[in-house]
């Protein structure tokens, strides 16, 4: 009973983090606390909504399709991750075990990794031009963090069930950010209807905190 | 009946090839990770002394902190004066420049059989190149190290992505940073440090794991103990005694790990190439955290007779040299040639690596196949 109570709350808090997110209510996620139905089929579904919201918003996917590691592996790792702060709720813990297991495991074949190309890599990471994301009001934008942002990522901005927004490479690379914000990522609902002034503020005022 | 040598050797290659069916354009690398950035050097590019920046591996635990050429590096703990210093400051002290191996503790886990969870590198977490910065024990001797000083704790500006993660902090022994290969570098062959490196100043400390060259360095404590976390006290050690592969390790029967173990690899052929009879080469590089290597041997018979194969270039303590050994094939053949190498302390490179928890240190002999005619 305990457990429902947290998992509501974290449902709650949730939905607080986004404002008015276009189209109603944030649903796919507000599922995220559905009992597993025993089929294969919605195993499978279920699994890939698992990983999404309990893997990806640290880790990118492929960090997952390369593993090959059995069952108890997998609950070291879920369990590990659990302690470092993946929301993962304890009744999702065994079909994540699960779901990771029947499709990283020991025998799932070779893991075909992709080529980049060095100048793509470098511009990647490298600052780019604000565009339409210059000139942010940084008072406005912390404003905006408090009311949008913060409950998932902290009143610090130091992460909490979203992550770390301080001293991040991206922060220089706006058109990143508002990709990021207006798609989504992990847990995070999509928030297409903020506008690039909104973004521009926010960055403005994330970068100004430092980490140390 | 097969030789065992051939039995071994042939099943070597098809594991090697069913795992890493892998080819590159000029200037690609292998993305193994996009967030963050987890990039392999292709394993051709282990043919000669320094690993082009471009395609040299990127790998960091949480990604690169923002680009600010102007960070600082603190310096406290147990000194007589505290300092704060700007790259530019540091050029007060004379500059040095050390070509050294920068290997990933994690270069190999891919190969790690059974398989254990990380980045599941091959060959491609490792590099060479000329760095460039001041000493930093030139830097603690103005800080004035005090007594009681027994390890410096080093911190970069990268910050883990939620605060339930442990922050990546490392410590060296004093008697590391007050070795003279150990530097400041904000250089990587000639160039400033780019920002993938830990730009603009990182640690290196050659011949040691990667894991101690923290990037992005902003903090250095000298103090008494070993520094605490995740990143000493669980990660990065390496069982005191090899068990069965796949055995549990208790945790007071690992150490910390250090000292990269001799190690070679087969730049060229590729495994799987075709070659038209005649003149064969087979290049690639040796290396080991110990000592200077004493020689490498290649075998071309899959590892029944070795050769003494040349050797290039400035021998060295955490330095690759590269090794080229020739031979004429007049008639269409599959061969497979192993490399192994010997360091000036007589370490041997094993014919397998040692199974570990974490899959470091991956040094188990290559081997190479490829059809000539």
């Amino acid at each position: 009973m305990i457990r429902r109570v947290a998992s509501a709350l974290t449902l709650v808090s949730l939905v607080a983090c986004h404002a008015k997110p276009e189209g109603g209510a944030p649903s796919s996620t507000a599922d995220a606390g559905t009992v597993a139905a025993p089929s294969s089929a919605s195993l499978a579904v279920d699994g890939e909504k698992l990983v999404k919201d309990d893997c990806l918003s640290c880790h990118a996917e492929e960090m997952l399709r390369q593993q090959r590691l059995t069952s108890a592996q997998w609950a070291k790792v879920v369990t590990k991750m659990t302690t470092w702060g993946s929301p993962v709720e304890p009744e999702n813990t065994s079909p994540l075990v699960a779901y990771l297991a029947s499709h990283y495991g020991p025998d799932a074949g070779a893991y075909m990794a992709a080529t980049i190309a060095a100048e793509t890599a470098a511009a990647q990471i490298a600052p780019e031009d604000d565009g339409p994301y210059v000139s942010g009001d940084a008072t406005r934008g912390r404003a905006t963090f408090v009311s949008t942002c913060s409950a998932c990522h902290g009143i610090d901005a130091r992460g909490r069930l979203g992550v770390n927004l301080v001293d991040r490479a991206i922060l220089y690379r706006a058109g990143d950010v508002a990709a990021m914000v207006r798609e989504g990522r992990g847990r995070m609902a999509p928030l297409r209807g903020v506008t690039d002034a909104q973004i521009a503020d926010v960055i403005a005022y994330l970068r100004g905190l430092r980490g140390a | 009946m097969l030789p065992r040598r051939t039995f071994l050797s042939t099943s070597a290659w098809a594991l090697a090839s069913a795992f890493a069916p892998q080819a590159w354009a000029d200037g690609e690398l292998t993305q193994l990770g996009s967030r963050p950035q987890e990039l392999a050097t292709p394993i051709a590019q282990f043919d000669k002394l320094i690993t082009p920046t471009p395609v040299f591996f990127v790998r960091s635990h949480f990604g690169p902190p923002a680009l600010d050429v102007n960070r600082k590096l603190a310096i406290d703990g147990l000194v007589k004066t505290p300092l704060t210093l700007s790259v530019e400051d540091l050029r007060a002290f004379p500059e040095v420049t050390v070509t050294a191996v920068l290997q990933c503790a994690g270069n190999g886990r891919g190969l790690m059989v059974p398989r254990v969870p990380g980045l599941q590198w091959d060959n491609g977490a490792m590099g060479q190149a000329a760095w460039t910065g001041v000493r930093l024990k030139d830097v603690l001797a103005k800080a004035g190290v005090v007594a009681g000083a027994a390890h410096v704790r080093l911190a970069g500006a990268d910050l883990p992505p939620k605060p339930t993660v442990p922050a990546f902090v490392r410590s060296i022994p004093l008697a590391r940073a007050l070795d003279p290969s150990t530097l400041l570098a904000y250089r990587m062959n000639g160039e400033p440090l780019p920002h993938a490196h830990g730009g603009p100043l990182r640690l290196v400390a050659p011949g040691w794991a990667g894991d101690h060259w923290v990037k992005w360095l902003t903090a250095l404590r000298v103090q008494k103990d070993e520094a605490e976390g995740f990143y000493m006290q669980t990660a990065y050690r390496f069982p005191v005694t090899p068990g069965p592969p796949g055995a549990p390790v208790p945790p007071d029967q690992m150490r910390p790990l250090s000292a990269l173990p001799v190690k070679s690899l087969i730049a060229s052929p590729a495994d799987g190439a075709k070659v038209p009879t005649g003149p064969q080469e087979v290049v690639g590089v040796a290396f080991s955290g110990a000592a200077p290597i004493a020689s490498v041997e290649v075998s071309v018979d899959g590892g029944t007779r070795f050769a003494r194969a040349a050797l290039e270039g400035e021998p060295g303590v955490g330095r690759w040299q590269v090794f080229r050994y020739r031979f004429v094939q007049a008639s269409a053949a599959k061969i497979v040639a192993v490399a192994r190498a010997i360091d000036a302390r007589g370490n041997e490179q094993p014919e397998q690596a040692v199974w570990n928890p974490s899959g470091y240190f991956w040094n188990a002999w290559h081997r190479v196949a490829w059809e000539v005619g």
